[in-house]
Formats: structure tokens, sequence, C-alpha cells
């Protein structure tokens, strides 16, 4: 989720680290999560009512007219309707209770109206009568609150003249110049080289209305995100996980969503055109001008960008019961699908591809002799030969553009001066060919890569199997995301992604209780192939625990379940010409593991571990993963062993697909186990 | 509890950053402007983008809408006046890149910034390209002389000066 902005990308390094306090963390903001209360103040209506007439001066003249509004809203019921929970971000809680998402003062007119939302609706009246007395410089209540005046002022039939309405020109202006004719819903990719965006990020896109197409840049983005500013890493996993940063919406120029994501981070946009009639847009922007007012605590797994982004459409139809839907973890993916599945919402796709997306499809219509060219201009900076037709050599510049930069941004904007000079130089060649090549094919929709296509995000699986150990029967669960074995449509072919994945084991001839296989807390492994001049390591990040029954333990330590960190790096090769892309990735991760637990003589051992692999899709529903490790550990009595682990997925749908798997482990008793599996994803 | 404090704590410094003096606000953006003004400041203006996106806009916005205050943007919308200039810098790289081959997205937006009708855009895109090696001639070429100066060309084209208005 790509609701943390920061100013740069988290090197590896950092990202260990932030993974460590993951580990430290993830209990906590469970437990954050669940006592996150109600207050216990609890205040009769009538009394609150009283109260609050109580504070309006005798000489204020439309005393009668208010209280006649706030009886007739009474008898309406109006603080149970939909709208007004839609508005006011309610969620029931137990006893029927509500508790607002919002935790910016300003959005509130009663000081228990986070809670209570009959005495909110009646102060927002009160509001709109007598201003907010305690602020009185920021904006008048009927224009900070133009989504309840709105609907209150209908809902109420309440008279103009009978409240002295005001005139909300800065509102006015803000919605006239944006003035917002359709609604897009954009999706920006996974990017696993940032924790904050691993499951990608939403925000929408406010389409102005123009006579002439093709100005998409200069539309606005209206984008939720968490601003911790300049901090430590500590204090970012601390907060994004309990919950200490404001997150805000925000709008900003769609050209700088662009830059950002498509640039600077290499992520392809998807953009999914809404069906959102005018009075749904209108009732939006009322709305998304009170949202751009205040503020929500951030919190990285469920009340995140998407989540709020979610809300904002149910303002727009509040038909749609779309932020209910959620709990514990809300992926981007998620909320996309789940507003593609609402009838006749989405409309349309447009795919805008990274700089990155761009350079690979540009570098494979390169010929073999042109590639060399490519490399030359790389390695010794060139310039073209004239045997080259114009076309070509605009295409191949082109090309040379979208690689450099790349590369810049992968460097954090630092660029060597004669690769400057170098890049400077063609530019001013490609000025002078008039010809244009044709380059239209690299915006054609890779279907493959569609979000909406991919399998469910979630997954549980039923194994049963032989061992060594006998027959056994496993359950996996796993909230999030994916396995490389999994089918790659919609997602990057090459990340594996678990969070909080629980495997269960039992064994029938020992007739003892299941037993915990694995949890693993996090494991991130992302291949990047070394190949088009790309040169990125590979790396795998793993931690969390497991029991030991299938490694070099006495028979009686078996059962006994041991803390794990593993973190390693390496290079992928891909073949990437064999027909489609990756289509065939083999692997080497060599790195550092750390355990801990009681069957150690000392509590612990570390040690190395290379891992080597190789990933093969036959079909982009089949696929095969072959892995071999040598781990060698100290102090432990045996010192170092070998297993090897071959699986296959096959996927007959977005929900459902086949494992089988073989794993061996040499020494270890040689312990090898044969099984066979069902996997569902919701 | 512990996420009802961490809220009050935030919410405290927010009302307590909302009541702080104007030119405390003015620090984010260098040149006092905004959204434009980091970028602006920050010369290449790469990852100066989501600096511009977090620290300048961000608080400014928010306590923008609520008191109105911001000199590059009407709650955060990018003023007229400077649109030129803010697109200029934010685009600076992908301009350069599509003003040498004549053509592209960002470049057809730069003009109609520009007031180009669009029968006179590829004819702007063109001019461009034409003209690239004055445009950035110099090594040391910043978005603003190249606004400027990719202006100051198309005044003196004879179909682009009667059909581009905001030159």
């Amino acid at each position: 989720m790509a609701v943390i902005s920061q100013k740069n990308n988290y090197s590896l390094k950092q990202f260990s680290l932030l993974s460590i306090m993951f580990f430290l963390f993830s209990f906590s903001s469970l437990w954050a999560q669940d006592i996150s209360g109600v207050d216990e103040s609890k205040m009769d209506l009538s009394n609150s009512t009283r109260e609050l007439m109580k504070n309006i001066k005798d000489s204020d003249i439309n005393k009668e007219y208010l209280i006649e509004l706030i009886e007739k809203s009474r008898d309406l019921k109006l603080s149970e309707e939909r709208y007004w929970m839609v508005l006011m971000h309610y969620k029931k809680k137990t006893f029927n209770r509500f508790e607002s998402y919002v935790d910016g003062k300003f959005f509130f007119n009663d000081s228990e109206g986070k809670y209570e939302p009959q005495r909110e609706l009646e102060a927002t009246l009160k509001g709109f009568f007598y201003g907010d007395k305690e602020n009185p410089l920021i904006l008048h209540p009927q224009c900070r609150f133009t989504a309840r005046y709105r609907w209150l002022k209908e809902k109420l039939s309440i008279e103009p003249s009978k409240i002295n309405e005001f005139q909300c020109t800065r509102f006015e202006k803000w919605k006239k110049s944006l003035d917002v004719e359709s609604v897009t819903l954009v999706f920006s990719s996974f990017y696993l080289n940032n924790p904050a965006s691993m499951y990608g990020h939403t925000l929408l896109k406010l389409n102005k209305r123009r006579n002439i197409k093709g100005l998409d840049l200069l539309d606005y983005g209206l984008n939720f995100a968490a601003n911790p500013g300049n901090i430590d890493i500590i204090s970012y996993v601390y907060f994004g996980l309990l919950g200490g940063f404001p997150g805000y919406f925000s709008i900003f120029p769609y050209y700088m969503k662009v830059n950002e994501y498509n640039d600077t981070e290499s992520r392809d946009l998807w953009e999914y055109h809404l069906n959102l009639n005018g009075d749904e847009i209108e009732k939006m922007m009322y709305h998304i001008w009170e949202l751009l007012g205040t503020y929500f605590d951030y919190y990285y797994f469920d009340e995140n960008c998407s989540y709020q982004i979610l809300s904002a459409l149910e303002a727009a139809r509040p038909t749609l019961y779309l932020s209910d839907k959620f709990s514990f973890i809300v992926k981007p993916v998620d909320t996309l699908k789940l507003v593609s599945e609402q009838k006749e919402l989405v409309s349309s796709l447009k795919y805008r591809p990274s700089v990155l997306s761009k350079y690979k499809i540009m570098y494979s219509n390169l010929s073999d002799k042109e590639a060399e060219l490519f490399s030359d201009m790389l390695s010794d900076h060139i310039l073209l030969p004239d045997d080259l037709t114009p076309e070509r050599k605009a295409f191949i510049i082109e090309t040379f553009f979208e690689f450099s930069t790349y590369k810049k941004y992968l460097n954090e904007g630092q660029v060597e001066e004669s690769e400057k000079e170098y890049y400077n130089k063609l530019l001013l060649l490609r000025s002078k060919i008039d010809e244009k090549p044709n380059i239209e094919f690299i915006n054609t929709i890779p279907e493959n890569q569609n979000p909406l296509s991919g399998h469910e995000s979630t997954h549980a699986s039923a194994n049963f199997g032989y061992s060594g150990r006998g027959y056994f029967t496993s359950l996996v669960f796993a909230p999030a995301l994916r396995d490389h074995i999994d089918s790659p449509v919609g997602y990057s072919a090459y990340s594996q992604l678990y969070m909080f994945a629980v495997g269960m084991k039992y064994f029938y001839e020992e007739k003892k209780y299941p037993q915990l296989d694995y949890f693993k807390l996090m494991e991130v492994i992302s291949l990047s192939p070394l190949n088009r001049h790309i040169y990125r390591p590979s790396w795998k990040l793993s931690f969390g625990a497991k029991s030991g029954y299938n490694e070099l333990l006495k028979k009686e330590d078996t059962d006994r379940i041991y803390a794990y960190f593993t973190y390693g790096m390496g290079p992928t090769f891909e073949s990437y010409d064999w027909g489609y892309l990756d289509n065939f990735a083999w692997y080497t991760l060599i790195g550092a593991e750390l355990n801990g637990g009681y069957l150690f003589h000392k509590g612990y051992r570390a040690g190395t571990v290379v891992s080597s692999g190789i990933l093969w899709r036959m079909t982009l529903f089949w696929s095969w993963k072959i892995e071999a490790n040598h781990h060698w550990m100290y102090p432990d009595y045996k010192n170092d062993w070998f297993d090897f682990k071959a699986k296959t997925n096959i996927g007959f749908n977005q929900s459902f697909a086949l494992e089988a798997a073989y794993e061996y482990h040499l020494k270890a008793d040689n312990y090898n186990e044969i099984s066979a599996s069902v996997k569902y994803y919701f | 509890m512990k996420k009802t404090l961490l809220s009050l704590t935030m919410a405290a410094a927010v009302t307590a950053f909302a009541f702080m003096p104007a030119n405390v606000h003015a620090a984010y953006g260098t040149a006092g402007c905004g959204l434009g003004a980091v970028v602006i400041g920050g010369g290449d203006g790469f990852l100066q983008v989501s600096a511009a996106t977090t620290n300048a806009s961000f608080y400014s916005q928010t306590i923008g809408i609520l008191l109105g205050t911001s000199e590059c943007t009407d709650s955060g919308v990018i003023k007229a006046e400077v649109e030129q200039k803010v697109y200029a810098f934010n685009n600076f790289e992908t301009l350069k890149k599509e003003m040498a081959k004549g053509e592209g997205e960002s470049l057809y937006t730069f003009a109609h910034l520009m007031g180009c009708s669009a029968e006179a855009v590829p004819a702007f895109g063109q001019m461009t390209q034409a003209n690239y090696g004055q445009i950035v001639s110099d090594s040391e070429v910043t978005p603003e002389s190249m606004l400027n100066s990719v202006k100051e060309l198309a005044k003196n084209d004879s179909t682009l000066s009667g059909t581009c208005s905001a030159l």
C-alpha cells in the first residue's frame, strides 16, 4: 500500500531492519486494534439537546426554527440513515454504539460527535445557524460541512432565508475549477522494494469536463496518505501499525502522481473508469471538500489508502456498501475487485506503462544487431551508424531514453557527468530526426497483468500426503498475498509475499494433536532477472516460527517450535524469449539464517544458507518450482544438511488450484514427504 | 487505549500546527509557494516531486481548506497564473525527451497550457523539435529558462503566435 509517501525508497538494509520491527510490533498492533474502544461517556439525548439550547442566546432570532428542525430530524430519524453514517464515517460497534473513523477535531460540531450520531447531527444544525463559536477563524460550518448541509437542507427542507445561508465562495470556486465530469479509480501496481507499497495503491482521478481529449495529466488525483515526514524507520513502522500518523486526503495534479508512480517507482498504472452520474459526482465533490479539511488515523493494514478511497465512493453512491466488506487486512487489489464487481460501475480500462515496462517492451523489439548497438551505446557511448533507417535510429534512441530514466531513478537521481553529457547528445540527435517511429504498441494493455484477472489474494489449502513419519494431513491459511508457484496473471510474476501465514500438520500414526508446521510472519522473495541491462540483485527476507520435525534434530525434539530469520541475496537468470516473458527463471540466493529456541543447546544457532532453484511456467496456469537448499549452522550438533523441494501448481480459475509437492531432507533421518493439495483462493 | 492516546497526541499536534503563525508553514516551501516551491528549489527536480507531494502541500492543503492559505494553490488546485511554471518544473525531464521527439502526451499538454488550440498542438510539437538545440543549448538549462525560450520561440512563430493564447 503505497500509502505512506516517502522521499526515498528504502534500501534493502533499511528493509530488513523494518522487517525486524514488523516482527516485534505485529502482535502489539493486533492487540491495539482489538481494544480500540468507544468512549465511555454516554449522554442522554434529551439532556444533550437541553444543554445545546441553553447555550443559545435569547437574542438569537431563529432559535425557534432551529428547534423545529431538530425535532423534525428526530421524527425522521435522520441520524440513523445510511447517508449520515457515510458522511460521518460512522462504523457500528458493539452494543449499538457508533464510532467515526475520522479523527480530525474540526470534523465534529459536538465534543461527543465521534460517537454520537444524533448529538452530532443536532450540533451540526446548530452550527449551521450560529457558526463555530470556538473557531471563528476557520470556515463557517455551512461551508466546511458542505455535503452535510446539502443533505440536511434537502431532507429537512431548510429554507435559506430562515437560516441566513452563506455563499461558500471558496468551495464553489474550488468545485468549479475542478469541474469534475467523471471519476476514474487508479491502481498503482505492486512494488516490493518499499514496504509501504507491497500491496499496491489506489487513488481516484477526478476528470475535468473538457472539449479536448488527451489532457488527462491536468486532471486531479485524490489521494489518501499518511505523512510521516522525515522520521526514522522505527517510528515509521511503529506508528504505521499502531496508528500514530495522521492520514490525509489531498488532491494533486495527476501528472505529479504519474511521475511519482510511473517514473520514480516504475509502477504501472491501471485506470478503471467509473460510471458515476452527474448527481453522484456532485455528491462526492461536496464530501471530498469535507474530507480535505480533516484527517484520519492511518493504519497500515486496515484504515489505509484503499479503505478510505472506498468511503469516498460511498459518498457518491450510498447504495454501494464497500467499506464494511473488509476486516483485518485491506488489500488495494481486493478493493479494486470489489468495485469492479459492482453492477455497471466500471466501464473501461486504460493502462499507463511504467518507464521500466516501456523500456522492456521496446528493448524486446530491437533486432539482434540493434541490441548489440544498444550495448555499445551503454558501454562506449557510441553514436549510431548511418546504415540504420531514421525510424530505427529514432526508436533505438527512444529506447535508450526510457532506460536512462529508469536507471536514474533507481540511483535516486544520481547520474555521472559523462552519462549526462551523452544523454544530452542523444536528445539533440533525436531532435534532428523528423521521422517518428511507431511505438503505439507499448500502450497495448497486457491483459495477463490486469490486476482484476489475478487469483484472489487470500488462500487456504488442504494437503494430504505420505512421509517418513507416515500419513499426514495439513492445512494452510495465508491472508496475503501469493506464492511464486501461483499463477502470475495479475501479479508481478517474480514476487512472493506472505504475511501472517500459518500451516498446521497432523501425523496419523503418532496420534498426537495437530502441530504447528510454520507461522510466516512475513516472507518476501523478489526475483529480478539479470537481462536487458538491468542488473539488480534478487533477494529474500523471511521470518516467523517453524517446527523442527523435518530437520536433523533428535526425535524427542521434533515437535519443538523455533523462531527463524533469514535474509538472502543473489542473481536470477531468465529465459524471457521462450515464447512469452517470465517463462523460466533460475535463481541462487546466498544468505544468513538465525534461529532461536529451546531445542538448541545454546538457545540459538546461526549460519549460512545457499538456495538455488528454478521457476518454470509451462503455461500461465501451470507452474513448477524446484529448489535445493544447503544449510551450514552453528553451534548445534548437526552442522550442515541439505534439502530439496519440488512443487507444481495448476490453476483452474481465480479461486481454485491443485498442487503436488515432494520434499527430501538429506541426513535428516532422510525425512521425505510427498503430498497433494487443494488450494482455494478467496 | 493506546490507539486513543495516540490519536489524542496527534490531534493536539495538528491543532497546534493549525495555530502556528503563517511563516512557519512557509518554511515547507523554499520559495514560499506551497506545491511548486519545493520542486523549484530542488534544481534537478527528481525525487523532489515526492518531496513536494509530502512535505509542502500536505499540511498546507488541509490547513488551506480550513483557513484558506497558500500562495500556489487555491484549496489544492494550482492557481492559473503559476500553472505553466509548476507544470514545467514537474515535467522537465519528460518535456525534454518529448520536445526532442516532437510529440508526446506531456508535450501536448504543455502546448495546451500555452493556450494553443487543438489544431496548433502538433505544430507546437514540431516547433520545439526543430528548435530543440536552441531551447536547451545551455547545459545549465533550467525549467524556467526552458519555459521562457519556448514561449519566446512560439511568439516568433507565425503559425503559433496567432493560435496560442497564453504565451
